[in-house]
């Protein structure tokens, strides 16, 4: 069967570049923030100052110091953890089909919290302090990583399971996902209760999720691990597409879809995985990102995708600025301020009801 | 020859769904499988191309064996409409441009989009391209999903239940486009049915299933009451208006 050439579509072009502008605004929009995350902070740096150090060229070496040294790594480490978590979300969402998934809603980022802590405490591959600044430095991420990956994947696995059976509802999803979130969350106070004083400070504080934490070396081990997954689901927004209009038609267009769907599943726990061994529960950037980026511009993959991570970047970047600055000289954890933002989201996606 | 069926057979665990189901299809010809519900109408056509894989039999498509071929492939030779489809948040152009995705290797190139525009057309959708799936009605969705299937360019077009959510001037539409199209590209087309009015009125040939396999199979015209009663276990009577064959079962008036 062969039809007639037609033609493309003005309007079509139009709605593509209006989607395509989006992303240049939240492009944009991220390297403002960016640079205003540098510049605030309990001293001050212009922003001009801190263009001129980024291009190493500083008149005051105190500057270089702190924006080198202190304000870069926390400010990237947030671009990375926000938009790897969001791209996690969006990919839960669209190969289980459910609008409520998320890290954090289906209990996998609990699950890695608790491989992490496991691997820390029991396997030793971290090096606990009482100060707060350094509660944590992880000596052997690799093995940190791979503790948090096996509970996280195994969480992953069990909610895929579930979702394949019959009628089960984005809501018996979450459900599930909260009993396993409870249960890591246990395993985790577990092992709290037989740490000594210092692990115990240290872990307590860790569970709260703070980009403050990372270094150059955690930060370049987050960002190459992070950067391939990323790669990985943008390559494969074509398949995302096709799942979305369900399992049947997708196969109908040749995608394989449960290798796709699993694949998918534990590329987001890795990345979940190693966002949460260094920086700890960072909550809902993966429910809200895709959320509102969908509103705007709907569910196209293309688009959604490199969207959402932008987006997840710029809210993570946002909220970090916000706990840093909010009860000076006290700098807040970045996660109570993504939680302020994400439970009214997701009680409204409750409420609305589950249509995508 | 388009599609050989030979000695399929299928079961969902222990449970035997179909049993030694052999038949042909030509181009040009929309068929139509029927049968009572649960007899495993939906189960033959995902077995047809490759959703559902069946335990043992033959499925060849232009002589070629489905089992040889990758799903990829398939996808070129069958495309397939379900049952339900879910209404995503996307445009009609683009859950239309996902049907170019057996044939796009990397990068969309205009070419798929003007196939895409051309279809749209054929179907008088132009009006809805760039409106959300979610926010269509039934009928609007139905379209969408079988102007994917045609322009996935396949000699072989698979419909579970085309019409089973519509109201009567979108059933006519819908079987009306598809029959056209059957004879107009010569291609072919089966689909699933519960309406055997409907059935005869559009579909070309019949495929009647029970107890796991075909009870019978030919010329649409060639339906007798007495295979309806066999099938179905009603007593039924062909009645013809205006040259049109109708079903009318008379069991229930008894009853009443």
């Amino acid at each position: 069967m062969h039809f007639e050439d037609g033609e493309i579509p003005e309007e079509y072009s139009r709605y593509i570049k209006k989607k395509t502008f989006f992303i240049f605004l939240v492009f944009i929009a991220l390297i403002f923030i960016t640079i205003t995350s540098i510049s605030l902070g309990s001293v001050h740096i212009g922003f001009f100052e801190v263009i001129k150090t980024l291009f190493k060229n500083s008149s005051s070496r105190q500057f270089e110091l702190i924006i080198w040294n202190i304000r870069l790594p926390q400010t990237l480490t947030a671009i990375v953890a926000g938009a790897g978590l969001a791209s996690a979300g969006t990919v839960m969402q669209s190969v289980l089909r459910n609008p409520l998934a998320s890290p954090f809603t289906l209990g996998i980022a609990h699950a890695a919290a608790f491989g992490a802590a496991f691997s820390v405490m029991i396997l030793g591959s971290g090096v606990m302090a009482s100060s707060l600044s350094d509660a944590l430095n992880i000596s052997n991420p690799v093995v940190t990583l791979l503790s948090a990956f096996f509970f996280s994947m195994a969480t992953a696995c069990l909610i895929t399971y579930i979702s394949k059976i019959r009628g089960a509802s984005p809501e018996t999803m979450v459900l599930t996902g909260v009993a396993l979130g409870s249960l890591f969350m246990a395993g985790t106070m577990l092992l709290q209760f037989f740490a000594d004083d210092v692990q115990l400070a240290a872990m307590v504080f860790w569970t709260f999720g703070d980009v403050a934490r990372a270094d150059w070396e955690d930060f370049w081990f987050l960002f190459w691990v992070t950067l391939c997954l990323l790669i990985y689901f943008l390559a494969n927004t074509k398949n995302y597409n096709a799942m979305d209009m369900g399992d049947e038609t997708a196969k109908g267009l040749g995608v394989k879809v449960e290798p796709v769907r699993l694949t998918a599943m534990m590329a987001a726990s890795l990345v979940t995985s190693v966002i949460i061994s260094f920086i700890g529960i960072i909550s809902f950037i993966g429910l809200v990102a895709p959320h509102i980026v969908r509103r705007v511009i709907g569910d196209d993959q293309k688009f959604l995708m490199p969207a959402s991570i932008l987006v997840g970047a710029l809210i993570l970047l946002s909220a970090d600025i916000v706990a840093r600055l909010v009860l000076l000289p006290h700098v807040l954890p970045v996660s109570i301020f993504t939680s302020f933002l994400g439970a009214p989201v997701f009680i409204y996606l409750i409420i609305k009801g589950h249509k995508k | 020859m388009i599609l050989n069926v030979n000695g399929l057979t299928f079961h969902y665990k222990s449970h035997e769904t179909l049993k030694n189901i052999n038949f042909s299809i030509k181009k040009g010809e929309t068929t139509v499988i029927l049968g009572p519900n649960g007899v495993g109408k939906t189960t033959l056509l995902k077995c047809l191309n490759s959703i559902l894989a069946p335990q043992s039999g033959d499925i060849l498509v232009k002589d070629k064996n489905i089992k040889e071929m990758n799903i990829k492939q398939i996808a070129k030779e069958i495309s397939y409409v379900a049952q339900k489809n879910d209404p995503a948040r996307v445009t009609a152009f683009d859950a239309v441009l996902l049907g170019r995705h057996p044939h796009i290797r990397f990068k969309t190139n205009p070419d798929d989009l003007k196939k895409v525009d051309a279809i749209i057309k054929r179907l008088n959708l132009s009006h809805l391209c760039l409106k959300y799936l979610d926010q269509m009605s039934g009928g609007e969705l139905q379209k969408v999903s079988i102007a994917r299937a045609l322009v996935q360019e396949t000699d072989l077009l698979l419909l579970d239940e085309p019409t089973s959510s519509l109201d009567l001037k979108n059933q006519t539409d819908i079987l009306g486009l598809i029959r056209h199209i059957v004879k107009e590209h010569h291609i072919a087309a089966i689909m699933t049915m519960h309406d055997l009015n409907t059935a005869l009125r559009y579909a070309d040939q019949y495929l009647f299933l029970k107890d796991k396999t075909i009870y019978g199979a030919g010329k649409i015209n060639d339906i007798s009451s007495k295979m309806i009663e066999d099938v179905y276990d009603v007593r039924v009577e062909i009645v013809y208006h205006k040259g049109f064959p109708l079903v009318v079962p008379i069991e229930n008036r008894k009853a009443a």
